[in-house]
């Protein structure tokens, strides 16, 4: 009945006191081999973990703006930092470092060094900790970013990547918006939604649909449980397929139709979640634009 | 420290001094404490010396806030209770995520021993009490030893020995301070080895970066959802082996289709929500 | 263990794992994976290599060792083997294949608890050299591919109407079979279609059906 046919049961003879040496000390050589090997194979797969990782973001952020091959993207990282009562905003852009008062008032700002703007993202963590003194690495953290698509040296659009609770644990979202907070497309990035149900929340005809709304569009936005409409079903799978441009010209005409968000069938409360963490994700980036956009 | 929790999405009941004035209060949530999130109003509540407010947007009762006011110097942390914390934890790796129904984890014992009423609680009980044994173990090595020495890639080979060694000294200590008990149920600790429920526990809680009572929440759950998702079973098997079942679908077959029935019903607690 | 025995035909050796013997179907062992990540051919083709890869590996390392380990160790010591080569594996393809890894990543790690893998090690490895076991190994992993891949597509054209992530059909026939239910009943059913097979073929059906019960 065991799942190990050759599993013994039967009783052995106890080892002696040598060979207990002897197979302890075999044991504890056969793991010190193995974990050479893997702290090896470590070094070697751990820089390609990240590396691929970093590329896979790029792309995904490339497809979602519609860049260039020249474009440039420059990550915003935000971090928060709290000393009793008094809590600091900090972002790290491309070219500053900005300590901030809650309500947006600068406290410091210095210029951030060429090699710190181009390194991964551990040693920026590192470098921002010591540069704001953070002492207790409780009261330090890491509470986001964004993304600014640069073509030439102008900004083109933003990717924000928003967190929302869905129907089991946390979807992570990637949200591309233009310099006039219309979403340009959104993508799911991490999710552990049931296959079939809320896993479509993935599919075109679901996260297609955000793409082409306005900042007051989305305010307004609510989740409905109608059947998606043909017409607008087609008209959805069309983007990615498409550039957004030239997508938004061709069914400019069907987004006031289609005002809100259809839920997918049996799976409204994922549907609402990522619409929910949409409205956040891009009510909040508008707030936090008008602070930090003098240091990009 | 006065207390404050998130009673309903948009309600949140303060202990302590409040000013009535809703423009000088500021809600946040900690992870975003640069937004401020909307006060519609401020009422003094039906508790002594405790206020009632109402916010624009949903509240998470999962999530932490931080509340501040004008003229109050302590600032009040709304976190979800840690009792509630854990009981939605249990309740989410027992019913809604359970581990053989949802996540098809530890099916090979699963099918194996659900064949008789007996067997499927022993089985059950034994697993429960070694699964929690081992999931804390688990937690310490990783978050004490493996996670400071950035030695993540042993985990496997980590788990796998304190699991083995644990069934191991279980056995030999039960075989010594209670035979009786070790006849009982010293079968199944052989077989818990084979059981991959014990060792995904250790890995998601890795994963997940969980706190002490997370963890701890999640190996219970999961040894309460595997000994549920066994008696339950065996009940129904011992019913099928009755039935005159085609001859192909006799044995396995049919007990995945029961299996499968069951995983249908269980979809019906997702949803479930600890209040 | 017993004195070594001339290993079988490769044939045998392949056919073996890949029917008479199929892991998943037949000998009823290690079948987490099987219900779990065939929602899509994709994953379980993924898995299935990585099980391929892992047991090929296991087998050969464990015939090596098979005459430097204290018997009485045997066990640990083949488990530790296992884990070494599972944690290879999910590093390389974390770092390779992060997207689907991300679906699959946690039945990765547990290959490493499957206990096909030892079973093959106690019952083949032991007894026969490197190059044979080798070909049992491969026979062995090749039939829990072929399980996956078949449970996937199976799964993956019913519920979703595709196959790697391409439409076939317009429409989805039995949305079931991808919910997280569907795996038990596809898993049963295709169990049930090797025993009408084998009775076709005039063979008799073990004692209680569907393969050996582990």
């Amino acid at each position: 009945m065991t799942c190990i046919p050759g599993k013994p049961v039967v009783d052995q003879a106890p080892p002696s006191g040598r060979e207990m040496v002897i197979i302890a000390a075999g044991l504890t050589m056969v793991c010190l081999f193995a974990a050479m090997i893997l702290g090896g194979l470590y070094f070697v797969t751990q820089p390609a973990k990240e590396h691929n990782l970093l590329v896979r973001e790029e792309t995904m952020i490339r497809g979602l703006l519609g860049l260039s091959p020249q474009a440039r993207i420059q990550e915003v990282r935000r971090y928060l930092k709290r000393e009793g009562k008094n809590t600091q905003v900090i972002y790290l852009t491309g070219k500053k470092l900005a300590q901030l008062e809650l309500e947006g008032k600068e406290v410091a700002a210095v210029d951030v060094p060429n090699d710190v703007a181009a390194a991964g993202t551990e040693l920026k963590d590192e470098w921002v900790k010591k540069q704001v003194k953070a002492v207790d690495p409780e009261h330090f953290k890491y509470a986001g970013r964004f993304f600014v698509g640069i073509e030439g040296s102008q900004p083109v659009g933003y990717v924000v990547e928003g967190v929302t609770l869905g129907f089991k644990t946390w979807v992570r979202f990637f949200m591309a918006i233009d310099s006039t907070y219309t979403i340009q497309g959104v993508e799911i990035i991490e999710h552990e939604e049931d296959p079939g149900l809320g896993a479509e929340i993935v599919q075109r005809y679901f996260k297609n649909q955000f793409a082409g709304r306005s900042f007051e569009d989305v305010e307004k936005i609510s989740v409905i449980k109608d059947p998606l409409p043909k017409e607008w079903q087609e008209a959805l799978e069309q983007l990615g397929d498409m550039p957004f441009r030239p997508w938004l010209e061709k069914y400019r005409e069907m987004l006031p139709k289609n005002p809100n968000i259809y839920a997918i069938t049996g799976s409204t409360i994922s549907s609402t979640a990522v619409t929910v963490g949409v409205k956040a994700a891009l009510g909040n980036f508008r707030k936090r634009m008008n602070i930090v956009e003098k240091y990009l | 420290m006065a207390d404050a929790k998130v009673v309903s999405t948009h309600e949140i009941l303060v202990e302590g001094a409040l000013p009535a004035d809703a423009t000088t209060i500021r809600l946040v949530r900690s992870s975003d404490a640069d937004i401020p999130l909307a006060v519609v109003s401020v009422k003094p509540a039906a508790q002594p010396n405790s206020f009632m407010l109402t916010t624009a947007e949903t509240l998470n009762k999962q999530d932490h806030y931080q509340l501040t006011a004008q003229g109050v110097d302590q600032p009040w942390e709304i976190a979800p209770s840690p009792l509630a914390m854990v009981v939605s934890v249990i309740i989410g790796s027992a019913l809604i995520n359970n581990f053989v129904f949802t996540r098809y984890l530890g099916l090979c014992v699963f099918f194996g021993v659900s064949r008789n009423k007996d067997t499927a609680i022993g089985m059950g009980i034994t697993f429960t009490i070694v699964g929690l044994l081992s999931g804390m173990i688990a937690w310490a090595l990783n978050t004490y030893a493996l996670e400071p020495l950035k030695l993540g890639f042993m985990q496997i080979i980590a788990f796998i020995g304190i699991i083995a060694c644990l069934v191991q000294a279980t056995d030999l200590i039960l075989k010594k301070v209670n035979p009786i008990l070790h006849k009982k149920f010293g079968i199944y600790l052989v077989l818990i080895t084979t059981n991959c429920i014990i060792l995904a526990v250790p890995l998601l809680n890795a994963t997940s970066g969980a706190t002490f009572l997370q963890a701890f929440g999640l190996a219970l759950g999961a040894g309460v959802g595997f000994a549920l998702a066994l008696f339950l079973m065996s009940c129904a098997v011992e019913k099928v082996n009755m039935a005159p079942v085609p001859m192909v679908f006799k044995g396995l077959p049919v007990a995945f289709i029961i299996a499968g029935l069951f995983a249908l019903s269980f979809l019906g607690f997702s949803g479930l929500k600890v209040a | 263990m017993s004195a070594n025995r001339p290993p079988p035909p490769v044939s045998t050796m392949l056919m073996r794992g890949l029917f008479e013997e199929n892991p998943i179907f037949r000998l009823a062992l290690s079948l987490c994976p099987a219900v779990a990540v065939t929602t899509a051919v994709k994953n379980g083709l993924m898995l299935g290599v990585a099980v391929l890869v892992v047991q090929v590996l296991s087998s050969m390392s464990g015939s090596l060792v098979k005459h430097i380990i204290n018997p009485k160790i045997r066990i640990p010591v083949f488990t530790l083997l296992i884990a070494i080569w599972v944690s290879a594996m999910d590093m390389i393809l974390a770092a390779y294949f992060s997207d689907i890894y991300q679906q699959v990543g946690l039945y990765v790690k547990l290959i490493v608890a499957f206990a096909i893998i030892i079973s093959r090690m106690e019952l083949f490895s032991m007894k026969h050299s490197v190059v044979p076991c080798f070909w049992d190994g491969l026979g062995m992993g090749l039939g829990f591919l072929v399980g996956l891949v078949l449970a996937g597509a199976f799964r993956e054209l019913l519920g979703s109407g595709s196959i790697f992530g391409i439409a076939i059909l317009p429409f989805k026939p039995l949305l079931l079979v991808v919910l997280p239910a569907g795996g038990f009943f596809t898993i049963g059913l295709i169990m049930a279609m090797f025993n009408w097979v084998d009775v076709k073929r005039g063979h008799k059906l073990p004692s209680g059906g569907g393969g050996a019960h582990g």
